[in-house]
């Protein structure tokens, strides 16, 4: 047998286009829905129209970002909704209008966001819990305390004035919520791609019992993707409650489904492991511009429901590990044309 | 023992069946029959194609050539429901039962609807057919409760409920003591003298010899001919079955370890299927561990690996082992790569350098900071030494072939500085001629630096070329050891077939 093949060259390339096709789609996706708005709703692209569209993808992105790390240790999250609606309202039940009590706010937005995921991740991580029962059950209970608690101190209030002028703050032209967003998604994306803890946070995800017997510690990392997913979308609310002022009984609804159809459409795996922040965050983007334009081109409220779950289940069908396989499938033969195992008389139970 | 005479009529044939999986060709036109009231033996190595032919002989497999006839029937589509009809009856080897069932319910299960009791006459009936079959179980028991010996006997009286013309036993007796296996051996005989057509499967040659009227040997999955038991012994039985032709070589071995140099010494470990062991392995040397297969190797390995616990201790360089976990096992130097690699080794999705690394990511990446560099030149030097084939370190372990998957999982031990013990489970399974020998011969190399290694493999051939000692184990423990001049494929294949039981085993 020939000693080793290079790493370099066209197989490397090959190699290298098998790892990147299950994140491409999302990528070329984008750039074709730009094209297709471009043509027919030109005004989805105007500046007006990114000045709605920055901020709201970066909301979906964050909370998006939480449901990926979930998704990593091959779970799911529905308790957004819920997280978002209590924390918002306790933006505005503690700041009560008063810019000096917004960070005390602001933090016990965050704490709930992490002792909601403490509990999922002990129920899912520690005790077993099906991840879909147990974050539909939480976010339920969340969102009828957050609805109790509301009756009393949100009427008519608004979130601190400091948080909702931050949040329309400009820098450099563009939205302090699209900046904030922006440096988190790099932040994950960093800490996954040059950190030991990412590393093994992506094995874990990708077969725990392969990294339990490495020695690694699955629990913790399970809890801690949920603990770090309930921040996020305590972080999501913030930033929703600085962008919409006050807090109505559908603040946080619509971040159900919509966390999740980013996720999947950026190429993740849902068998856990891999996934990509930043195609998530463009992911995000990608389905915030499509519901601007589909509201341009005047579709019903209905309608755009229909196209946006139509758009999911596509996005899936292109994405992610069909893609790898399929391209996995092509390129193989050409690429590893060694006899699979003559061998394997000794299997024992042939 | 009844000798049938040929006016008995034939209940199971296979006629010429082929199969293959994938490149593996199990069976090449093997030819069986079974006739009404005999006990027919089929003995063979480890994948020498045994279960293959039971699977399509049972409907569970389609053969690619060849014809099967059930009780007359020529079968058609190849169903297990099919077969069934036709009247033939399985016990597997693996256990068919629902374990948090009860053992009325189980049997209830296994007979064909139209011959189902009401449910509310259930545990009269079954208690009923386990006095039938002389079988003294309580039927109100969960399945899960009941010993290994209990559920294999129940196997049995579930094929045989539904009243088979031929009955399929697939190593009946793994589980079982001598006391056990007469009791099986009698209840066989006993339906054998009713006119059922028995299968016996089974490695253990005694044993075979013993019930058995008739003799099938399987080689590679080539038919060695059928013999009548009576003109039989286990010498010409085992020169049958051995000699598959030396695909491979072996790296040479140094000379042998200093004898005073142990590390891992092994005394009264007991697990859920083996105990107990006393074993003694050296600094340097190579140990193989053979039996047939479901023997408490696995459980055993697995036991030192911290994956199951056992009791009695084990200690690895003087030091007592812990083996509560696998983190505790690797601590102390203790290194499992797991048979399963794609379930418990490596992690598919994930490139070649997160597989190769993900042990020794604490010395790449100081302050928690990978150093790609670093790593990516670590796993290129891993990848050129233990010669993996692939296109870049990028690539997901999952698109690698299965030799290369594996030397992917070798490369941990390799990278690691305070590993003392490999245990390597069936190491080249699934493995192409060509990278067994890189394989061997890592792990050759792994033990002149000092390692001491225990290779589980089903393979006496490359036990006997890769190791310095082979130990075997029967029943959950080890019943004979062989080094030095002796250490053959044959001398290790009499020792798995002789099956000698020793007491005393839990």
């Amino acid at each position: 047998m020939s000693a080793f093949t290079p790493t370099v060259g066209r197989a490397g390339l090959v190699a290298n286009a098998i790892v990147a096709a299950r994140f491409l789609p999302i990528w070329i996706a984008t750039g074709a829905l730009a094209i297709v708005s471009a043509i027919i709703a030109p005004d989805a692209l105007q500046s007006t129209s990114w000045a709605f569209v920055l901020p709201y993808m970066t909301i979906l992105a964050v909370a998006a970002l939480g449901q990926m790390l979930v998704v990593m240790q091959a779970g799911i999250d529905l308790s957004t909704p819920g997280v978002m609606f209590f924390g918002g309202t306790l933006l505005v039940g503690v700041g009560a209008g008063s810019n000096g009590r917004l960070a005390g706010a602001v933090i016990a937005c965050l704490a709930l966001g992490a002792g909601v995921g403490l509990a999922n991740g002990v129920l899912i991580g520690v005790l077993r819990l099906n991840p879909l029962i147990v974050t539909l059950a939480t976010g339920q209970i969340v969102l009828a305390w957050g609805v109790k608690y509301s009756r009393g101190v949100v009427e008519g209030g608004n979130v601190p004035e400091a948080l909702s002028s931050w949040a329309e703050r400009k820098p450099l032209g563009i939205s302090a919520v699209f900046w904030t967003g922006a440096a988190l998604t790099l932040l994950v994306a960093l800490v996954l791609r040059y950190t030991a803890v990412g590393r093994r946070f992506q094995a874990v995800g990708a077969n725990p019992r392969a990294a339990w017997m490495a020695g690694m510690h699955v629990r913790t990392h399970v809890v801690f993707a949920y603990v770090a997913a309930g921040v996020l979308y305590a972080l999501a609310a913030v930033l929703l409650a600085g962008v919409r002022i006050s807090i109505d009984p559908a603040f946080g609804a619509e971040y159900l489904l919509a966390p999740i159809a980013a996720v999947v459409i950026a190429g993740a795996s849902l068998a856990g492991g891999l996934a990509s922040a930043t195609s998530t965050w463009l992911a995000a983007l990608a389905l915030t511009l499509l519901t601007q334009m589909l509201r341009i081109l005047g579709l019903s409220t209905a309608m755009q429901f229909i196209v946006f779950g139509a758009a999911i289940l596509v996005g899936m069908l292109v994405s992610g590990d069909r893609v790898a396989a399929l391209l996995g499938r092509v390129l193989r033969p050409a690429e590893a044309p060694s006899r699979p195992a003559a061998a394997q008389t000794n299997t024992g139970a042939t | 023992m009844s000798i049938p005479g040929p006016e008995r009529p034939v209940v199971l044939a296979l006629g010429g069946v082929s199969k293959a999986f994938g490149a593996v060709q199990a069976l090449r036109d093997v030819s069986f029959d079974c006739r009404a009231g005999e006990v027919h033996a089929l003995v063979g190595e480890n994948g020498s194609g045994k279960s293959t032919l039971l699977g399509i002989a049972s409907g569970f497999l389609a053969p690619d050539g060849g014809a099967v006839e059930i009780g007359g029937h020529r079968r058609r589509r190849g169903s297990p429901a099919e077969a069934r009809r036709f009247g033939l009856g399985i016990a597997y080897q693996a256990y068919s039962h629902v374990l948090d069932l009860s053992v009325g319910e189980n049997l209830y299960l296994a007979v064909p609807q139209e011959e189902q009791p009401r449910f509310g006459r259930m545990e009269e009936w079954a208690s009923a057919r386990l006095e039938e079959f002389k079988l003294e179980l309580p039927v109100s028991a969960r399945v899960r409760a009941l010993s290994l010996v209990q559920r294999q006997l129940l196997e049995v009286v579930k094929a045989l409920l539904a009243k088979p013309k031929v009955l399929l036993l697939d190593e009946p007796t793994t589980a079982l003591g001598p006391k056990e296996v007469e009791q099986l051996h009698e209840l066989v005989l006993q339906r054998s003298r009713a006119g059922v057509g028995i299968v016996y499967v089974s490695h253990r040659l005694p044993e075979v010899l013993g019930i058995a009227d008739r003799v099938t040997v399987l080689r590679d999955g080539v038919g060695q001919g059928t013999f009548d038991a009576a003109g039989m012994s286990e010498e010409s039985l085992v020169a049958l079955m051995i000699g598959r032709p030396l695909q491979h070589a072996f790296p040479e071995r140094n000379g042998g370890a200093r004898p005073s140099d142990v590390l891992l010494a092994v005394s009264g470990l007991r697990g859920e299927r083996f105990g107990p062991i006393d074993l003694v392995v050296k600094k340097g040397e190579i140990l193989g561990l053979a039996g047939a297969e479901g023997n408490g190797q696995v459980q055993f390995l697995r036991a030192l690996a911290g994956v199951e616990r056992p009791t009695g201790t084990a200690s690895c360089n003087g030091k007592e082992l812990d083996n509560k976990s696998p983190l505790a096992a690797l601590r102390a130097g203790v290194v499992l790569l797991s048979g399963d690699r794609t379930g418990e080794s490596l992690f598919p999705v994930l490139s070649v350098r997160a597989n190769t690394t993900v042990q020794v990511l604490r010395r790449l990446a100081p302050w928690g900071f990978l150093r790609r560099g670093r790593e990516r030149r670590t796993v290129t030097e891993m990848v050129r030494r233990l010669r993996i084939r692939m296109a870049s370190v990028e690539q997901p372990v999952q698109s690698l072939s299965g030799g290369n998957q594996q030397k992917v999982s070798l490369t941990r031990p390799f990278l690691r500085g305070d590993v003392r013990v490999i245990l390597a489970e069936e190491p080249t399974q699934g493995v192409d001629v060509g990278a067994r020998f890189d394989i061997y011969e890592a792990l050759r190399a792994k033990a002149d630096e000092g390692v001491a290694i225990i290779v589980k493999s089903s393979d006496p051939l490359e036990l006997a070329g890769l190791c310095d000692r082979v130990v075997v184990m029967s029943r959950g423990t080890i019943v004979d050891e062989i080094q030095g001049a002796d250490l053959g494929e044959r001398r290790i294949v009499e020792a798995i077939v002789g099956g000698r039981v020793m007491q005393g085993t839990a």
